[in-house]
């Protein structure tokens, strides 16, 4: 749930579906921070540290790091020095999403 | 050999212009009538845009509220529809006009945070070009101002901008809808 706030922000609809997310949502939601680990440094360094600075993301990177990312953002929020990149990138993901808990 | 020499000569004269469309490709204007597809349901997000749904599209289909909504058809193809602002992009006044320009690679400079554009051109290469794959953009004249459309071979992005209202756009994406669907479903509801 948290990392999917790291795309949406806090919206209390998008909790209400916590309880549906899944393996299927996990690999759309790595889909889209991939993206953004593209176009947000802020986002880029999050992952890099995550991942140990590995330079290609493999597909079931988040998955395996799921635990360490709660940890992480428990600790501190992620700061974006830009939403720009992450607003589009939460549009373009959003259907996947949904079809993915349905 | 005097055929020859008229396909060389067309050749050199056509490679500046291509190359040049490359580099910075205008949109293609899209004249688009309104058709009467019978009873509709309207949706709205924000301020700016609305979609008109004919009712027939609706059968079977799951409609889910987030972040905006989602619509998945009966035949598969779905949209998601949301309001993007100045405030959300996190550059508060900032013409959100400007936003499909310079995300579609219409448009790289202007009287706008550089911030704000750079970021814009980042999204557009990393998720637009990548994903969307747009292979024309096109652009149509709505009831509240100006439409865009990044036509890809899966997936569209649909732009609604308003004349009077610089705030906001609404935004849509699609993806397994042909042109035919992504006229009737989204765009015919916002045409005069």
């Amino acid at each position: 749930m948290a990392i999917i706030e790291i795309i949406y922000g806090y919206d209390s609809q998008i909790k209400n579906y916590k309880s549906s997310f899944n393996d299927a949502t996990v690999l759309v939601v790595e889909e889209a921070l991939a993206a953004l680990t593209q176009c947000n440094e802020d986002m880029k360094a999050l992952v890099v540290d995550l991942v140990g600075g590995a330079r290609t993301l493999a597909k079931g990177w988040l998955k395996k790091v799921l635990k360490e990312t709660k940890r992480q953002l428990s600790r501190e929020k992620v700061k974006f020095n830009g939403l720009a990149c992450r607003s589009v990138s939460a549009a373009n993901w959003k259907s996947a999403i949904i079809i993915s808990i349905y | 050999m005097f055929k020859l020499k008229w396909i060389l000569f067309y050749t050199l004269l056509s490679t500046p212009l291509f190359t040049s469309n490359i580099a910075f490709s205008a949109p293609k204007e899209y004249p688009i009538m309104k058709v009467d597809y019978g009873p509709a349901t309207s949706f709205k997000s924000g301020a700016v845009g609305s979609m008109s749904i004919p009712v027939d599209e609706l059968a079977n289909a799951k409609v889910a509220l987030f972040d905006g909504l989602v619509v998945i058809f009966s035949n598969g193809s779905n949209l998601s529809m949301e309001t993007i602002t100045d405030t959300s992009m996190g550059y508060a006044g900032v013409d959100m006009r400007t936003w499909p320009k310079y995300l579609l690679g219409l448009q790289n400079k202007g009287l706008e945070p550089v911030a704000f554009i750079a970021e814009l051109v980042k999204s557009k290469q990393h998720i637009i070009d990548s994903d969307v794959a747009p292979f024309e953009v096109r652009t149509f004249v709505t009831k509240q101002g100006l439409g865009y459309w990044a036509v890809g071979p899966k997936k569209s992005m649909i732009v609604f901008t308003s004349s009077d209202i610089k705030d906001q756009v609404m935004v849509v994406f699609t993806e397994n809808m042909d042109e035919s669907a992504v006229k009737k479903i989204i765009i015919n509801g916002a045409l005069t």
